[in-house]
């Protein structure tokens, strides 16, 4: 049963892989030297690509990859890193199989180790899962389901061939609770075709009965003449997820108060990653699986995206990384500020300048561009430190991207003002 | 320290300190070094600690100015992780060293599991009985090592070790290092009080609870480790038990 990501809302990694200039030179040496330097007890998350729906051979292929290429890292590793999270993703592409994911975290345990205190997420469609699946992956350990809902109106369903009424999500997620499964999120989307304001604002309601703790919420980066339309739709949804109650995190995320991410954005523990905002204490995610992405402070690479090349490179016993990139030093010094304006929506340049050793001069290009939003208020600048007040939250992508040298800056205003 | 500190009890002048003339570990520790006339003139620096299961020793990012040498007892190493979460790093058995590093801050906190007995003695002290008696400096450097040692086989238990092999090197450990013999039985057939919890032992092997309880089964089925009660076990031949590591033991 396929359950494809709308290839029209903003990609998430691959829109990182274009930003960054990954070139073949920052490969499986690179990576191994990583590993290598985490240290003992050192936080880490892993994020394991699972197979999309393919026939059981190809699948069992993969997983068979998916082992080797753990045993290799586990060898740079030599015993170092503690295992916090660990993120299953492209599984609700597949219709679910629980032993897969049985015989992964086997291996991990083996390879890394696992303790109970290891939150495992795992991504979902609501289609496939029977209230059997709920219970075996409760079993295995699993605490964070994320549903890929989308929306609810059966109008947009069936554009998106995708049909899973309400009530449909609502006994999923209440199996998931009868298990003990308690964390649960939603992808909810705008820009979707036959969407228009009353639409969404019905299908967010619709999802907040259900009340999940968090919802992430889609969307195409606004473009053309649909800019506007797309700009009023998320507007309407976020508008409405606040009203029920739900808080704000970075500009995407939504949480309900006590949930743990609320929680984490109150006590100053969200971080911003590939992954979106999470309360994960580690800065090192180690990607597994085709294409999957690997992130250090000072490095980002991308296994070999080309599943043939993949099980080349596992044949010869090597890391299966294909390309990636060094982060300078300004590189990390303009990630800390982004995260920091986009998690915290507060900044002290000086702060973090010093830290990462940089002078303060290098982001000069970017406090120009940010005058514009300092005279509409959107941001105040008071020494080094930026602020964007509350009313400015949804705008802080848009503050923080000023900060990204990838971007351009010039766009930008006409569309955020 | 915690609120509650631990029960200091300095020996009265004179002779030999009766802890020490009891002491078990006293072959393995600085003291070996000692003669008994040099042992009784130290004891006004050194002290004998005693601390009441589940209190703390020392925390973890506090400055430690004493060496202490486990004289009996478990304590729990662990390490406050970012998340709050703790990490069991190792566990003090008897003839054990802490407060070794260098830095004068210590890495990782130290528990009582149950009721345990040190002696402490200063680094200011022992720096003043180096000078007098070389030996002591050389079994230091010698032992300097300990809390490093400790990292290190951590590291090679979880990166070169199966599920089995981690919980089969932990026993046999145990049994060297805790296991008290059993009347009428060989020399090889040991009882041992577990001091800490299956979770602590899960945590420090890196594995889940039920993997652990679920090897265990699978030693019980072999016969190499029999389960008394939750708190002890028999291991009916600690040299099969050892055969079965591969690795070095830690």
């Amino acid at each position: 049963m396929k359950n494809q990501r709308p290839s029209y809302l903003a990609p998430r990694e691959s829109d990182l892989v274009m930003a960054h200039s990954f070139t073949p030179q920052v490969g499986a040496g690179a990576l191994a030297q990583r590993l290598a330097g985490i240290g003992l007890y050192e936080p880490i998350a892993l994020s394991i690509h699972l197979p999309f729906d393919d026939s059981e051979a190809q699948t069992s292929r993969y997983l068979d990859g998916l082992l080797d290429e753990m045993r290799l890292a586990a060898k740079a590793m030599a015993g170092c890193g503690r295992v916090v999270h660990i993120q299953f993703k492209g599984s609700r592409a597949t219709a679910l199989k629980v032993d897969h994911l049985s015989r992964v975290l086997d291996e991990i345990e083996r390879q890394f180790g696992l303790t109970d205190e290891t939150s495992l997420a795992l991504e979902i469609n609501p289609r496939v899962v029977s209230y059997q699946d709920a219970e075996d992956l409760s079993r295995l350990g699993i605490t964070q389901v994320s549903l890929a809902v989308y929306d609810f109106s059966p109008a947009v369903q069936r554009a998106l061939g995708q049909v899973q009424p309400a009530r449909m999500v609502t006994e999923v997620v209440a199996a998931f609770r009868v298990v003990g499964i308690f964390e649960i999120g939603f992808e909810m989307a705008y820009g979707l075709p036959n969407q228009s304001v009353r639409s969404i604002e019905k299908s967010i309601l619709q999802a907040v009965d259900i009340k999940p703790d968090q919802v992430v919420l889609a969307g195409p980066e606004p473009k053309g003449a649909q800019a506007g339309t797309c700009d009023a739709l998320m507007k309407a949804a976020q508008q409405m997820l606040t009203n029920q109650g739900y808080s704000m995190i970075g500009f995407n995320h939504f949480a309900l108060p006590g949930s743990s991410l609320a929680q984490a954005a109150c006590q100053g523990r969200l971080k911003h990653s590939l992954q979106g905002f999470s309360d994960t204490p580690a800065k090192v995610t180690i990607g597994f699986g085709a294409a999957a992405i690997s992130q250090f402070p000072n490095a980002i690479i991308q296994n070999e995206p080309d599943v043939a090349k993949y099980y080349e490179a596992l044949a010869s016993a090597k890391l299966p990384a294909a390309r990636g990139v060094h982060l300078s030093r300004e590189d990390q010094l303009r990630a800390a500020v982004i995260d920091d304006l986009l998690c915290h929506l507060e900044t002290d340049l000086a702060k973090h300048c010093s830290h990462f050793n940089v002078k303060l001069s290098a982001l000069d290009a970017a406090l120009k561009a940010l005058d514009p939003f300092a005279s509409k208020g959107v941001v105040t600048i008071r020494e080094s430190v930026i602020r964007i007040p509350e009313p400015g939250r949804a705008m802080a992508q848009r503050v923080a991207n000023v900060f990204d040298v990838q971007k351009p800056t010039h766009t930008q205003l006409s569309s955020a003002l | 320290m915690a609120s509650q500190g631990p029960t200091l009890s300095c020996q009265g002048a004179g002779e030999l300190p009766i802890v020490c003339s009891i002491c078990s570990v006293r072959a393995d520790s600085i003291c070996a070094d000692l003669t008994d006339t040099e042992l009784a003139n130290i004891r006004g620096s050194m002290s004998h600690v005693d601390l009441q299961k589940s209190q703390a020793l020392i925390h973890e990012d506090e400055p430690i100015d004493t060496l202490y040498v486990v004289t009996a007892g478990v304590l729990r190493l662990s390490k406050l992780l970012e998340d709050g979460r703790q990490q069991v790093t190792g566990f003090a058995y008897p003839g054990d060293f802490i407060g070794l590093n260098r830095h004068g801050i210590s890495n990782f906190t130290a528990e009582a599991l149950v009721d345990v007995s040190l002696c402490s003695f200063p680094h200011v002290m022992l720096d003043r009985l180096s000078e007098d008696h070389p030996g002591i400096k050389t079994r230091l450097i010698r032992n300097a090592d300990t809390e490093l040692s400790k990292a290190y086989a951590h590291m090679m238990l979880l990166g070169q070790k199966t599920v089995l092999e981690r919980v089969i090197t932990f026993f046999h450990m145990l049994g060297e290092r805790m296991g008290a013999p059993v009347e009428g039985e060989e020399d090889t057939f040991v009882q041992v009080a577990l001091a800490m919890s299956r979770r602590d032992i899960a945590d420090f092997l890196a594995i889940r609870l039920e993997t652990l309880s679920r090897t265990l089964r699978q030693l019980k089925e072999d016969d190499l480790v029999r389960e008394i009660d939750r708190r002890t076990v028999i291991i009916p031949d600690l040299d099969a038990l050892g055969e079965m590591r591969v690795m070095p033991d830690l």
